[in-house]
């Protein structure tokens, strides 16, 4: 089926030439790489500068980046990136706090490089979410106001379909679709981000 | 596929293709066929709805907290859906125990709402814990099993927990419901407590979790937010044995701190990251260091960082990112207490600074201890800033009493000291009112005296030298009741001339003057933070006393 659907923000990344699908790139994940770095105690002029590198790591490296519909292959390969500039970052400018101790800083690069410990557990549904808010910002446009409100009411405040369709004066039919039409625009673009 | 064969009869869909059109994965092309027919097959619509909750893109829309949500789109204007508010999960209103009546509040666990168990008549308070909290059956014993060991708690300092509860793929912890307001709130609407306010509160912490002690229990999440605070001054710990579920991990895997290194947005705010994490404001050394291994200690260090946030306003490493917090608890001294403010006992810093300690043998043992330690700052008297408090004064509890008896028509104060009032002996007379004296006051630091008689002035004592220190004369008629305002400096006093005067006592000048709205003044109370009076008095002259009680508020 993925071959008949308009391409994901994934698959256009690999063409390197393509600017739109790179500015959107850089949109949805500037905020939260930021939000990373400043948490491991990165200045944020220098987080500025880091957040740029890893975007720019992934712009270099991209074409060798299989997209093997392995799960969670980008987020996990993102977070690989993100902890190799940490690295380089803090061993080079000498900037390792010195407060906290290395060795205590290490185990924290360490937990995050690990694909399993908790704390990529927390990257990554923070990752998800973050995607999936931005993304739906970002396709709400393209929605009659009534179909967004019938998606919203019903996916994000979990509420029950026949409610909602008798509030905004739907048929239950309209409600379904709405949310349908929402996912499937919202799914297409995420596609391979957040699975 | 057809929705109907060539005889017009109706026929499902396959499932394969309704579950990817259910999960926008069918192409736009076939999407057009599907729809027509499930405008006119309600069968095939339910097929449709089974397939969303295992899907992970669904599972991440459906779970994304409030705050997140407003990213994803405000809702739009119409009446019915913004009067609506935050809405209870079908699960809960749909209960037939509970009744909710209102939405307390949400943090990293789930949303709180306030509901009435319609059996027992009673309010309680409901949290919903998050689902994503809940992902796999370990996870689920463990708060089973977290819940019911507090559920054994039974003290007026802790919040009880009722009941845990699963309704559907929802798990409620049902528990009582306090009103009032939490630390945090208090100290950002008031600023900085009173020193015995806020050894008070730290005070009854401490012997809730000595109670939970000894039922082997540890909070790991002692922080101002989770001290409820009721409207007659009591605390109540909440959350206990919440902390302890989300730091338990089957793995063996599990480091708070270092969760709480993430936990803490460059802005201070604190992010869903960290939810059920230890907070990087008040996490003790070891438990960033090795959360499994924790003991009642730890909640005695976040304690102590309560109480300096009390007191300071702000927690002991205030700023910065989660990672410059923890490094603070692991390695800096936070600044001193006494550069925040100049009016701690000094005897207060040493107990401020043992709850602190970084290694957990240099701390209390016990909150038992802690409670002890405490005791001593938790009345007013205890408040006296060091460089006013008299040689040989501190320790000694005072107590003032009026001896109408025998006095005559002229008025007497006397003196006792001691702890207990039969064995109390009388120190010290004061005498000079030239009437029956109707009201005393002690002073917040212990060593002045006030009085207030039927002579119609007010007169300030000294304790120690027993001298008349100051007389205000004012008040036209009786002087019902005084008292001193918690800075010591000014008091107030209460006469049936109708009036309330607030003195400044250092001057003995009249700084302002009140006028009831009724009869005489006979009563008054003063807020124990300052700036508020309630005076009460008499309204008719038929001689029924109906007692009106009134506010008057100042500045600084």
């Amino acid at each position: 089926m993925p071959e008949t659907t308009s391409p994901s923000l994934l698959f256009r990344l690999r063409d390197p030439a393509d600017r739109e699908a790179w500015q959107r790139l850089v949109a949805l994940y500037t905020p939260l790489l930021g939000d990373w770095l400043s948490r491991y105690g990165v200045q944020s002029a220098d987080a500025d500068d880091l957040v740029g590198e890893v975007l720019a790591a992934v712009v270099r490296e991209m074409p060798g980046f299989r997209y093997d519909a392995a799960k969670g292959a980008f987020r996990g390969w993102l977070r690989t990136i993100l902890v190799h500039r940490l690295r380089d970052f803090w061993r080079s400018r000498d900037h390792q706090p010195r407060a906290a101790g290395g060795e205590f800083y290490d185990h924290l690069l360490d937990k995050l490089e690990d694909q399993r410990s908790e704390i990529s557990q927390v990257w990554d549904r923070e990752h998800d979410e973050h995607i999936v808010c931005r993304l739906l910002e970002m396709v709400r446009p393209e929605f009659e106001s009534t179909t967004w409100e019938a998606f919203r009411l019903v996916m994000l405040e979990g509420r029950e379909p026949a409610r909602v369709a008798g509030e905004l004066n739907l048929s239950r039919n309209s409600v379904y679709l709405a949310k349908s039409r929402v996912l499937q625009r919202l799914r297409q673009e995420a596609e391979g981000l957040t699975d | 596929m057809q929705h109907a064969d060539e005889n017009g009869v109706l026929r499902h869909l396959e499932r394969a293709r309704l579950v990817a059109y259910a999960l926008g994965r069918l192409p736009a092309t076939d999407s057009a066929g599907v729809e027509s027919h499930l405008a006119v097959c309600e069968a095939c619509w339910h097929t449709v709805e089974e397939a969303l909750p295992a899907d992970p893109l669904v599972r991440v829309i459906r779970s994304l907290p409030p705050e997140k949500r407003r990213f994803a789109g405000t809702p739009l204007m119409l009446p019915s859906v913004t009067e609506q508010g935050v809405q209870p999960p079908a699960e809960l209103t749909s209960h037939s125990r509970y009744e909710v009546i209102a939405f307390l509040g949400a943090g990293g666990m789930g949303q709180v709402w306030k509901a009435r168990h319609l059996l027992m008549d009673r309010p309680v308070a409901i949290k919903v814990i998050n689902p994503t909290l809940m992902q796999n059956h370990a996870t689920v014993s463990r708060f089973r099993r977290e819940v019911k060991a507090a559920a054994r708690l039974d003290h007026a300092n802790i919040v009880r927990s009722h009941d845990a509860e699963q309704v559907g793929r929802l798990h409620f912890l049902v528990m009582e419901f306090v009103e009032g307001v939490d630390l945090a709130r208090l100290v950002r609407e008031r600023g900085p407590l009173p020193v015995a306010e806020a050894c008070d509160y730290a005070r009854q912490v401490a012997l809730g979790l000595q109670h939970a002690a000894g039922h082997g229990l540890v909070h790991r999440d002692i922080k101002p937010q989770n001290l409820m605070r009721t409207p007659e001054g009591q605390i109540k710990i909440l959350d206990f044995g919440l902390a302890s579920f989300l730091a338990g991990d089957e793995e063996g895997d599990v480091r708070e701190g270092l969760n709480a290194v993430l936990s803490t947005s460059p802005d201070g705010s604190v992010t869903r990251l960290g939810e059920g994490c230890g907070t990087p404001d008040y996490i003790a050394p070891e438990q960033i260091r090795d959360a499994r291994r924790v003991d009642g200690r730890a909640d005695i260090y976040s304690l102590g960082c309560t109480l300096y946030h009390l007191l300071a306003g702000h927690p002991p490493f205030p700023g910065g990112t989660g990672f410059s917090k923890v490094a603070g608890h692991l390695e800096r001294t936070p600044r001193p207490l006494s550069d925040v403010r100049r009016d701690l006992p000094a005897d207060f810093l040493g107990v401020l600074n043992r709850m602190l300690a970084k290694e957990p043998g240099m701390r209390f043992p016990t909150p038992r201890e802690v409670a002890d330690a405490l005791a001593p700052f938790t009345s007013p008297c205890g408040d006296q800033p060091p460089e006013r408090r008299g040689r040989g004064m501190n320790r000694r509890r005072w107590l003032v009493g009026v001896a109408a008896t025998g006095l005559g028509p002229a008025g007497g104060v006397a003196v006792w000291r001691g702890r207990k009032v039969p064995s109390a002996k009388e120190v010290r007379r004061f005498e000079g009112h030239t009437a029956a004296i109707q009201s005393v006051a002690l002073s917040p630091d212990g060593r002045f005296a006030l009085s207030g008689g039927e002579d119609g002035t007010m007169r300030l004592w000294s304790l120690e030298g027993g001298e008349e220190v100051r007389r205000f004369v004012g008040h036209g008629d009786w002087i019902g009741w005084v008292a001193f305002l918690p800075d010591g400096r000014r008091a107030m006093s209460a006469s049936y001339d109708r009036t309330l005067r607030l003195w400044d006592l250092d001057t003995g000048e009249v700084i302002r003057r009140y006028v009831g709205a009724g009869d005489v003044v006979i009563c008054l109370a003063i807020s124990r933070m300052g700036g508020k009076c309630c005076p009460a008095g008499r309204t008719s002259s038929s001689g029924t006393s109906t007692a009106v009680p009134w506010c008057v508020g100042w500045k600084g």
